[in-house]
């Protein structure tokens, strides 16, 4: 049915069935914003003021 | 619930969406491919900008800090939507370009790819040139001119059989040649232990007058160098299962060596005023020195190379024509370009077209800022993995005739904006250039242009936003 409606191969066709079922809701976690924010962040605001 | 086949021996082949027991790279697995796609000849170039204008601290202080930021935009833009359904770069712009309009981001990443491991193969067979000197393979003062061809043919027809193993081949490539990253980090403690006193006193040859000038452009160099890892990080971070594993080898494998590496050409072009370590560690430590560094620079570029020719593949993938090719075919289609241009008119290349490439890194920024604001502000982090690959007028992301004008618009505001405030050619910059960096206003004009287009693509019920606010209404009253 899907095959029909969305034009794809039946091989992405039960690919993508499974991610809509199966994949995370969400992308990074909080430990990760933590680093992500420390090292994308804090970290390169802290060496630009101290190499200023 | 849908019946799921057996897994496709060959998914990392595909552009199609990974599955999560597809994606079995770990963090030191990631971390390998990241660092030693990131560490090649690029690195003493940046440094050597960096150079011209800071002295060594300053420098290493506003490089870092920049490559930290760039680094950050770059993950925030792609990594979303490539850690959740395990997609490439290109096909995480879908949502923003539409159906067709992917086709921009996904020739930029095309030619910026292509075009820079053209110019690292080319690196490669003239280090590997020098590096036969060194060992008494080649005579002294034979012409580079004959052997550069034969060995850019050679490093291509490796990379091909590594890549017939899709990432598994670029996996195992940087296995192997991780050690350089620690060569290049013993160059550093070399030319940092012997010079320090000479390193502390050296004053920039290039320098502009005003001191903030000077600084931001170190502070962009960097922003810039780590940007340019938008087309390659897709097609590596979707192999990691989740987005914890994905965020520190990105940070630290991919980001720290380039700033650590780019220390190497910083020093050199300070001290000794040449960014090649190859001149200055026969200086310092004599051939052997010589022969390690040199072998350490044609490692480097060969693992980049392997990256981004399978980065490259799997975006070009994602075109429908290319789609029931063998990946063998595939592979040919990328890495021919690479070879014709390292056989046939390599010096040319290598004097013009660094300028096409310095033109082409300055979209990154825009196209980062383009994918934040849509995935954060406009979609709410939701995304339609099926109208990613679905055919038909009544899809979502179909826009208008596949495009969507915010998009471009934003994206060609945002170029603009960096132009305005520096010529990446020429370095010529605006008043407002010291205070502001370029890369980070192209990203922020363009996201903010996206942001009010993008409200008026939502007022016309295109673009799929209204089926997400629907869902999530839906699901708030379910609850």
């Amino acid at each position: 049915m899907n095959d029909a409606r969305d034009g794809l191969p039946p091989a992405l066709e039960a690919r993508i069935a499974a991610l809509e079922t199966a994949a995370p809701d969400t992308d990074f976690d909080s430990a990760s914003w933590i680093w992500m924010v420390s090292l994308g962040v804090v970290l390169p605001a802290a060496l630009i003021v101290l190499g200023w | 619930m849908s019946v799921v086949r057996p897994l496709a021996p060959a998914a990392d082949e595909s552009a199609w969406p990974l599955l999560p027991s597809e994606r079995t790279w770990g963090p030191t697995r990631l971390t390998l491919t990241l660092a030693t796609t990131a560490a090649a000849t690029w690195c003493y170039l940046i440094g050597e900008s960096v150079g011209s204008y800071l002295g060594f601290i300053q420098g290493a202080m506003a490089l870092t800090g920049g490559c930290f930021i760039g680094m950050l935009l770059v993950l925030l833009a792609a990594g979303p939507a490539c850690v959740r359904f395990g997609i490439d770069s290109v096909a995480s712009t879908k949502p923003q370009f539409g159906s067709r309009g992917w086709v921009v981001p996904a020739l930029l990443q095309a030619v910026s790819i292509i075009g820079w491991n053209s110019l690292l193969i080319i690196f490669f067979a003239k280090s590997a040139v020098q590096l036969g000197v060194a060992l008494g393979l080649v005579a002294p003062g034979t012409s580079s001119a004959g052997l550069v061809p034969l060995l850019t043919l050679f490093a291509c027809a490796v990379i091909f059989a590594a890549l017939r193993r899709g990432a598994k081949g670029v996996s195992l490539v940087s296995n192997i040649l991780f050690v350089h990253v620690f060569v290049g980090l013993w160059m550093l403690y070399l030319i940092v232990s012997h010079r320090w006193p000479e390193l502390l006193a050296a004053r920039p040859a290039l320098a502009a007058p005003q001191r903030l000038w000077n600084y931001t452009t170190g502070i962009e160099l960097g922003i810039g160098s780590t940007l340019s890892w938008w087309p390659y990080i897709g097609a590596m971070i979707r192999m990691a299962p989740n987005g914890r594993t994905v965020v520190l080898p990105v940070m630290l494998g991919m980001c720290l060596p380039v700033p650590l590496l780019s220390l190497i050409g910083l020093a050199g072009v300070l001290v000794l005023k040449s960014s090649d370590p190859a001149e200055w560690l026969r200086t310092v430590g004599g051939p052997t020195y010589a022969v390690v560094s040199l072998a350490f620079v044609t490692a480097a570029n060969f693992g980049t190379t392997t990256a981004g020719i399978y980065a490259s593949a799997v975006g070009l993938r994602n075109f429908q024509a290319l789609q029931p090719r063998s990946w063998t075919t595939l592979l040919l289609f990328t890495i021919t370009p690479v070879a014709c241009v390292g056989i046939f008119i390599p010096e040319l290349f290598f004097a013009k077209f660094g300028n096409f490439l310095a033109l082409i890194g300055v979209a990154f920024a825009p196209l980062c800022g383009i994918q934040i604001v849509d995935y954060f502000v406009l979609r709410r982090r939701r995304l339609d993995i099926r109208a990613m690959y679905a055919q038909g007028p009544a899809q979502p992301y179909v826009f208008w005739s596949g495009f969507n004008p915010a998009a471009l618009v934003a994206l060609a505001v945002g170029c603009a904006t960096y132009v305005l405030l520096l010529n990446p050619l020429t370095f010529r910059s605006s008043t407002w250039y010291p205070h502001l960096t370029a890369s980070l206003p192209a990203a922020m004009t363009a996201a903010l242009v996206y942001f009010l287009s993008g409200a008026l693509v939502m007022r016309s019920g295109r673009g799929g936003y209204r089926n997400l606010r629907r869902a999530e209404h839906e699901r708030q009253n379910a609850t």
